[in-house]
């Protein structure tokens, strides 16, 4: 019966702990989460008024003050590409943790923004690819030097595949719950 | 399909749903669902519990009706 996939299963005692963890976790992506909307509202500022300071891009310090024009809205793009989807996947990390805060664990909508959080990793890895050419464009890496890190596509896939699971376990766990 | 007739074996044992579930460790609202058809399984271990406290078969539960 349907009512039974939605209830929130019944926690053990011992998962308080990992509930007092994942508010703090929340609490630290959602800090995270602002942060960063704070620095794509404030990434246009920084093209009109490039005084206003530096922004670190894939580990690289970009001070807009120093670049010319056209480096400077290279740049500004590369920290959009950068930013936009951290955003995304920092939305989807403090709503999975709040849901675990809550207790809320294996219900469709948890198991959804987990897939979505694996999903927007893997979306970062190759949006991240895209801002070498931009960042070389704009002076900051030189031709053909292209640093990969594979771990947010690992990491990625690894959170799709477990999502994929849950959503397995709760079908298993609903089933189960039909049976008295 | 399959009829669960515990609604009419706890009526001959003049016993009520929230005594029977309070015997056999099961939420009342899990017997309703029983006594209604609308579980997907019943485990043995359950219907042992209710044959026990109600002292009857399983037959006397279950029974098939063709559709």
């Amino acid at each position: 019966m349907s009512q039974t996939l939605t209830a929130a299963p019944v926690l053990s005692s011992s998962f308080d702990r990992a509930r007092k963890l994942s508010r703090v976790m929340a609490l630290l992506f959602t800090v995270c989460f602002w942060g960063a909307a704070a620095i794509l509202v404030c990434l246009p500022a920084m093209l009109i008024w490039p005084l206003a300071g530096s922004i670190n891009v894939n580990g690289v310090e970009v001070a807009f003050a120093d670049l010319s024009r056209p480096q400077q809205f290279f740049a500004f793009l590369a920290a959009a590409v950068n930013f936009a989807p951290a955003l995304v996947l920092l939305h989807h990390a403090r709503r999975v943790f709040g849901a675990f805060a809550k207790g809320e664990v294996f219900l469709p909508a948890t198991i959804a923004h987990i897939r979505s959080a694996g999903v927007w990793l893997i979306v970062c890895f190759f949006l991240g690819l895209t801002t070498f050419p931009l960042m070389v464009a704009a002076g900051l890496h030189a031709p053909g030097q292209i640093p990969l890190d594979f771990w947010p596509l690992v990491i990625g896939v690894t959170t799709v595949i477990a999502a994929h699971v849950m959503r397995e376990a709760a079908r298993i766990a609903a089933d189960h719950a039909e049976i008295v | 399909m399959i009829v669960v007739n515990l609604d009419v074996m706890l009526a001959k044992r003049k016993m009520r749903s929230k005594e029977l579930a309070e015997r056999i460790g099961i939420t009342e609202a899990n017997l309703s669902l029983l006594k209604s058809s609308k579980v997907k399984g019943v485990r043995f271990e359950t219907l042992d519990k209710i044959c026990s406290v109600l002292e009857c078969q399983p037959g006397d539960l279950l029974e098939y009706r063709a559709e």
